[in-house]
């Protein structure tokens, strides 16, 4: 079952003209959709509604069926894992390795089970030497594979991120679009914000561009 | 719009108010100090309502600060008396009453320091020679808060998105993670503030003795009949109590 938006309207302000008008999108398992847009243009506002922090003027957003606005974020961050477009705002345990765990600390699991996850998620992000770290001192590039490293915890099948790119390395944007993709094909749904149009274009099967807050499709051609 | 008093004159007549309302003491003065700071307020551009109704807890404890004045205050009159014992003094209710009229017109004071926006508030000091690092200081700790806030509100929404549920989780799950929390936001925020003050530097800040401002304050006609007529009417209230006529 997808993750739905239909006709959502939204602003920051009631006197203002709307930020984003009669959005309509659908998300897929095993599907990536890519959304452009010039800074300022309210991708990352669209995505935090998405995700229920933000609430919509009008329009309804379902995911598998259930209303986003029924769901406690709780349960949201189990089916959709978000990724801040800024990853200091996510980040807040006093180690990597307690940052990854986190989520899955609290949740009933076999003994040995949550250390088997995180330690396969810091191999695979390359976090295994920073393990003991503070988050807080740790490169951006760091920091931004620690945040996706800490979402992907919970195993969500959609995922939502905010420029996921910012502050990577060639390599490591590489072995990130590797990771993608096999999550594509692990039948996982990827809304994806970026500015890098290459990126996107390789990745995703559906490009969207906000414009004006209407959301055009089919408009940017790879 | 009195809002756009300079602040000086603004200092000027909320310090006068101020002193008003620690020199009288019976509710009888104080009472009109208050309805003539509410007053002022919407001049102020001050929402009173929203004020207060984001104040309903603190109005909840002022209440119970009377109470308590009223019942513990030793006085001569009292209302009533069970055996050796007597309770509620009109000396207490008197006292109690005043103090709450008291902090009403402290607050109303705040309220209308606050309706200039900081930097400019800073401008107000430094025109006062008072050092400008210091009045920066201050304006600086004013603008932090809400920006500690919002970042701790990030936090507890990232947390939730993890799949923790605060509200439905048990005492102890839930004091656990708070008292994780601790130490990283606590970190995070000295981090933040030291990053502030080096960007501070990085642009200049305090590289010169004197600096100026982006744009200048002047105190106006408006200004001028404002810090009079506040100095003027607050010795003469003052004054007049002295000589004991009222
Ligand atoms: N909390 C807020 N209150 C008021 N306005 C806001 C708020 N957050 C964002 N905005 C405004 O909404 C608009 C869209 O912001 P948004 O962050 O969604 O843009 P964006 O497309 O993600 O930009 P970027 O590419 O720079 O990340 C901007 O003009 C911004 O100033
Ligand atoms: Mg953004």
């Amino acid at each position: 079952m997808p993750l739905i938006a239909n006709n959502l309207f939204f602003r920051f302000n009631n006197n203002q003209d709307f930020l984003l008008e009669n959005i309509n999108l659908e998300l897929h398992r095993g599907e990536c959709m890519a959304l452009l847009g010039e800074n300022g243009s309210g991708k990352t506002t669209l995505s935090k509604l998405l995700i229920g922090i933000l609430k919509p003027e009008k329009g309804e957003i379902s995911i598998d069926g259930e209303k986003i606005r029924d769901l406690p974020l709780a349960k949201i961050g189990e089916r959709i894992g978000y990724l801040f477009q800024n990853p200091n705002r996510q980040l807040f345990c006093s180690s990597v390795e307690e940052e990854v765990g986190f989520a899955l600390q609290f949740r009933k699991s076999e003994r040995g089970e949550s250390e088997k996850i995180v330690s396969e998620l810091l191999g695979f992000f390359q976090l295994d030497h920073l393990r003991a770290k503070f988050p807080f001192t740790l490169s951006q590039g760091e920091r931004q594979r620690l945040a996706l490293a800490a979402i992907m915890a919970l195993d969500p099948p959609f995922f939502i991120l905010d420029e996921p790119t910012t502050g990577l390395d060639p390599r490591r944007k590489e072995e990130l679009f590797f990771y993608l993709q096999k999550l594509l094909k692990d039948n996982r749904g990827i809304l994806l914000i970026s500015h890098d149009h290459d990126f996107a274009c390789n990745l995703a099967n559906q490009i969207g561009e906000l414009k004006n807050g209407k959301l055009e499709t089919g408009v940017i051609k790879c | 719009m009195l809002k756009q008093l300079d602040p000086r004159s603004k200092f000027v007549l909320s310090g006068v108010i101020a002193t008003l309302a620690v020199i009288f003491n019976h509710p009888f003065f104080l009472a009109p100090i208050l309805i003539l700071a509410l007053g002022l307020l919407p001049f102020f551009a001050c929402n009173l309502i929203q004020v207060f109704s984001r104040m309903r807890r603190l109005l909840v404890i002022l209440g119970g600060l009377v109470i308590i004045q009223a019942i513990f205050y030793p006085g001569t009159t009292y209302l009533f008396t069970i055996g050796e014992f007597s309770f509620i003094s009109l000396e207490g209710i008197l006292q109690g009453t005043s103090l709450v009229l008291r902090l009403f017109i402290i607050l109303c004071c705040g309220l209308i320091l606050a309706s200039s926006p900081p930097a400019v508030f800073v401008q107000g000091l430094v025109a006062w020679s008072l050092p400008y690092e210091l009045a920066y200081m201050v304006s600086l700790g004013i603008r932090f808060l809400p920006l500690l806030r919002e970042e701790a509100n990030d936090v507890f929404t990232a947390l939730q998105l993890r799949g923790i549920d605060l509200k439905r989780m048990p005492w102890g799950q839930q004091f656990k993670i708070y008292k994780s929390l601790f130490f990283p936001l606590v970190t995070m925020a000295i981090l933040r503030s030291k990053q502030i003050a080096l960007s501070m530097e990085a642009r200049a800040f305090r590289a010169y003795p004197r600096r100026t401002f982006l744009h200048s304050l002047r105190l106006k006609k408006m200004d001028f009949t404002a810090i009079f007529l506040s100095i003027f009417g607050g010795f003469t209230l003052i004054i007049l109590h002295l000589k004991g006529l009222i």
